[in-house]
């Protein structure tokens, strides 16, 4: 049966607390609202609030999504009280743009696009207006001069998972400044190319006329002045 | 003779606030752009999410086949 929703269908899970439910009803209200002008999601998704931290993922994980569902962390987002409006809008935002990129990129259900790090949060942090901290964005502009930006790109570079902060910032301004350059077709097509079947790799070489690894050492060394989009609200 | 070469105008907060937000904003418009109601031949919220690599919850957050995540130790509030 097709989806045929006219807006995004967000709702939450029928166990959701009560300290969740009035703040978190009033964001997929502020999501409906924000996504609303883009026409139709692309999936019901449903909300859910899991007791505790992500077993099996890092410690620092808030939220995860798959194609239909994303899951809110509780052990980090006071779940006494429920977290506050502008963290959930953010969370959600952020998560509702995997699911999107899912959806555009995958094309269907149980065919999950493999997308590197870089880009895929590198484009939701955008989406959910993310902003790093000084301390992130210090430590983003110093991990970036340590060594070149290719070595950002490489998808299986464990250590990411050990400065997390760092990694998103670092991921924010590589996808910004791909973004800058390719725009909303650039995506688009990229996207479109996936639903196909091709590779990330590939998909990206067609958009950009270079491989990720020949992108970033080109923008290396195209100054970098250019990581100042690593920078402060 | 000495010619005068004014600096390019810099970019205030509130101007890189606004191409962020309108980066963001195209962005979202190229995720959903030609996902049409009825795009996607099944009802997704019916269906069990995508299997996870080899079966296991993966141990490396950033490469394996569930999407994540957000950082708890580094982002402010947008």
């Amino acid at each position: 049966m097709p989806h045929d929703a006219a807006l995004p269908s967000l709702r939450f899970a029928e166990d959701v607390t009560a300290p969740w439910r009035a703040s978190l009803d009033a964001s997929l209200q502020r999501q409906h609202e924000r996504l609303r002008p883009w026409g139709p999601f692309p999936a019901r998704v449903d909300v859910r609030v899991a007791a505790g931290e992500a077993e099996g993922l890092h410690p620092f994980t808030l939220a995860t999504a798959d194609a239909t569902q994303l899951t809110l962390h509780s052990a980090l987002l006071t779940p006494d009280n429920g977290p506050d409006a502008a963290t959930l809008d953010r969370l959600l935002a952020h998560e509702l743009a995997h699911v999107a990129l899912f959806w555009r990129a995958g094309g269907r259900l149980g065919r999950q696009p493999r997308v590197p790090f870089w880009f895929r949060e590198g484009l939701a942090e955008l989406v959910a207006g993310g902003r790093p901290t000084p301390t992130a964005l210090s430590a983003a502009r110093a991990a970036m001069s340590a060594r070149p930006t290719p070595a950002w790109l490489d998808p299986d570079d464990t250590t990411l998972s050990t400065t997390a902060a760092t990694a998103y910032a670092v991921a924010t301004g590589l996808f910004v400044r791909w973004f800058d350059d390719h725009g909303h077709r650039g995506l688009a097509t990229l996207c479109e190319r996936m639903r196909r079947g091709a590779t990330f790799d590939a998909a990206f070489e067609a958009v950009t006329g270079q491989t990720t690894q020949g992108w970033a050492a080109g923008s290396d060394r195209a100054g970098s002045g250019r990581r100042q989009r690593l920078r402060s609200p | 003779m000495r010619t005068h070469q004014p600096h390019p105008p810099r970019a205030t907060s509130a101007t890189a606030s606004l191409s962020r937000r309108l980066l963001a904003a195209l962005a979202l418009a190229a995720l959903l752009a030609g996902c049409q109601p009825g795009s996607f031949p099944r009802e997704p919220s019916r269906a069990p999410p995508p299997p996870v690599e080899n079966g296991n919850a993966p141990s490396n957050p950033f490469n394996h086949g569930q999407i994540v995540q957000i950082p708890a130790d580094g982002f402010g509030g947008g």
